[in-house]
């Protein structure tokens, strides 16, 4: 994916991968392949292409919304636990 | 080696101060609490302690899984320039002083004082070598390719340039890493100069068989173990040398080039960079002794509970870490093989070296350092007791936890580079790091028991001060 060139991968007998036409690399979904394409070979994309990668760039925004909420919690928890055991044993 | 080494010489240092009366009991205690890298004064149970430090590395995870811009990211890795290189003149004279501090080394370790603490041979190598110019390596930049004494003279005989077995690949240079921490371990190389000038001789006879064999570029590039180390900690400084001039860039911010490691041979060497720190430091706490104590009771040779011991943790560290690989390629949703996840994820772990190598040493550099400068000055007849910084302030230990801390987070955010450049989807690159993130916290959690356990002297093998 990057100078050195794309990593080597290795694919399970039953799944079936979506090929990159460009560099040959498997990606398990067409969502990644937008993704990988969009990222790596923009230059050669066509324009309806191009159109197709920022849709899915734009619609990843919306899981990763939902996953930053959960960290947040998370971070709250941790913060708030530690606090809350901090202020019980160590007097 | 750093963590079981500084306690040691320290105590001896301290003891004998203790012994002679020659400073005041609130410096020798200011000294002895050296020994703990954490102040005790507050309360805080040990569970707790560690919870904290695990807590703090899976919170600066958490934290990293916000910055999800792939431009911002690798602006970061991609800061930096070029400055000129320095001339041939500066080289000549570096490794002239390489070549002086090792003849000085070897000579004074046979002629000098037998007594540790004393010798320049044993101050030199631990505190001034080991403690301070290992931790320029990574501070400023590698210079051991040019100040390697044992290069120096290799680079002397003539070559038979052997063809190098391309399939032994960094495999030997583990070996060595391993063999040298196992001497390290079971001998008194801290506290015996005539072994370890021995010990260094051995070293430099071994080198200069290597260079005559394959070559002495091949050599110190592939085979040798502290070239090997030290390049790895030079890929975290700010400043390298390159064939066009010096680089600069931000502090281990090279971590993510793709090229830093090619193989499963140099994920190894990594992972027991990182291992032979905790094995050092672990053979000296009560957990070990009664764990020794117990398998030699049933009847099992003393030095082969330590071999089994140090085998055995290493294949666990290099199992979490491969087993942490296959959760990146699992949360990940990818095709790329371990491997290829492997290499990329695995200079991380070098921040935390950085961190705990540091950390382990600061404190120790600083409170000996007189203590090298005055035996330096007079090597063949040092003073009975070598000045040391007997009061550090108190918050040199906090330094020390706050830079364990730093080289997680900077391993942490190293992780998330490197998973932004692989992975294509920006949350696939997020859990690809649950599992390297996993074992971050409990590697946290595992040093940090060790470094604040009491220390006890590991049983059954000879720590004797001197012959």
């Amino acid at each position: 994916m990057t100078d050195a060139g794309r990593p080597e991968t290795a694919v399970p007998a039953d799944a079936e991968p979506v090929v990159c036409p460009y560099c040959g690399f498997e990606l398990p979904d067409e969502t990644q392949y937008r993704l990988h394409s969009g990222l790596e070979h923009y230059g050669s994309l066509t324009d309806d292409e191009r159109e197709q990668f920022k849709q899915t760039y734009t619609d990843e925004e919306t899981t990763l919304n939902r996953f930053r909420i959960i960290a947040l919690g998370g971070l709250v928890a941790l913060y708030f636990g530690f606090l809350v055991v901090y202020a019980v044993l160590a007097v | 080696m750093i963590c079981r080494r500084r306690r040691r010489l320290a105590s001896v240092v301290v003891t004998s101060i203790l012994a002679l009366g020659l400073l005041s009991g609130t410096a020798a205690a200011h000294a002895a609490a050296l020994r703990d890298a954490t102040p005790t004064t507050l309360e805080v149970p040990t569970w707790l302690f560690l919870a904290t430090g695990g807590g703090a590395v899976g919170a600066s995870f958490l934290l990293a899984s916000f910055v999800t811009d792939r431009v911002f990211i690798r602006s970061f890795h991609e800061w930096g320039g070029r400055l000129r290189s320095p001339g041939r003149i500066i080289a000549l004279i570096g490794r002239l002083t390489g070549l002086g501090l090792l003849a000085v080394t070897v000579y004074v370790g046979y002629m000098g004082p037998p007594t540790g603490y004393r010798n320049f041979a044993v101050v030199f190598v631990w505190i001034g070598w080991w403690g301070g110019y290992v931790a320029s390596t990574y501070l400023i930049g590698n210079t051991w390719p040019t100040l390697n004494p044992f290069r120096t003279i290799a680079e002397l005989f003539p070559s038979a340039n052997l063809a190098y077995p391309d399939r032994l690949g960094a495999w030997p240079s583990v070996a060595g890493l391993m063999l040298l921490i196992w001497i390290e371990v079971v001998t008194p190389l801290a506290d015996d100069p005539r072994l370890l000038a021995s010990t260094i001789l051995a070293y430099t006879a071994v080198s200069v068989a290597g260079s005559v064999a394959f070559g002495s570029n091949k050599w110190f590039s592939t085979v040798d173990p502290i070239s090997r180390a030290l390049a790895y900690f030079g890929r975290f400084a700010p400043l390298e040398r390159t064939d066009d001039g010096i680089s600069f860039r931000l502090p281990g911010m090279a971590l993510t080039d793709p090229k830093l490691v090619s193989g499963r041979d140099e994920v190894a060497f990594i992972v027991c960079l990182l291992y032979v720190t905790t094995f050092d430091g672990f053979v000296a706490t009560w957990l070990w002794e009664s764990f020794a104590v117990g398998a030699v009771g049933l009847g099992l040779a003393p030095l082969g509970v330590y071999f089994v011991a140090y085998v055995t943790g290493f294949a666990l560290f290099l199992g979490a870490f491969w087993w942490s690989m296959g959760l990146a390629r699992q949360y990940g949703s990818t095709y790329i093989t371990r491997d290829a996840l492997g290499r990329r994820f695995a200079p991380s772990l070098l921040a935390i070296a950085v961190g705990y190598h540091l950390s382990h040493n600061l404190g120790f550099f600083i409170a000996l350092l007189p203590s090298v400068v005055v035996v330096g000055a007079m090597p063949l007849s040092p003073p009975q007791q070598p000045p040391i910084l007997g009061s550090l302030p108190g918050w040199i230990s906090g330094v020390e936890m706050a830079l364990v801390l730093i080289g997680h987070v900077i391993a942490v955010w190293v992780a998330h580079a490197a998973a932004y450049d692989l992975f294509p989807g920006r949350l696939e690159a997020i859990k690809s790091q649950y599992g390297v993130t996993l074992v971050m916290v409990a590697y946290t959690m595992i040093s940090l028991w060790i470094v604040t356990t009491p220390i006890v002297e590991p049983p059954y093998i000879a720590t004797g001060e001197g012959p």
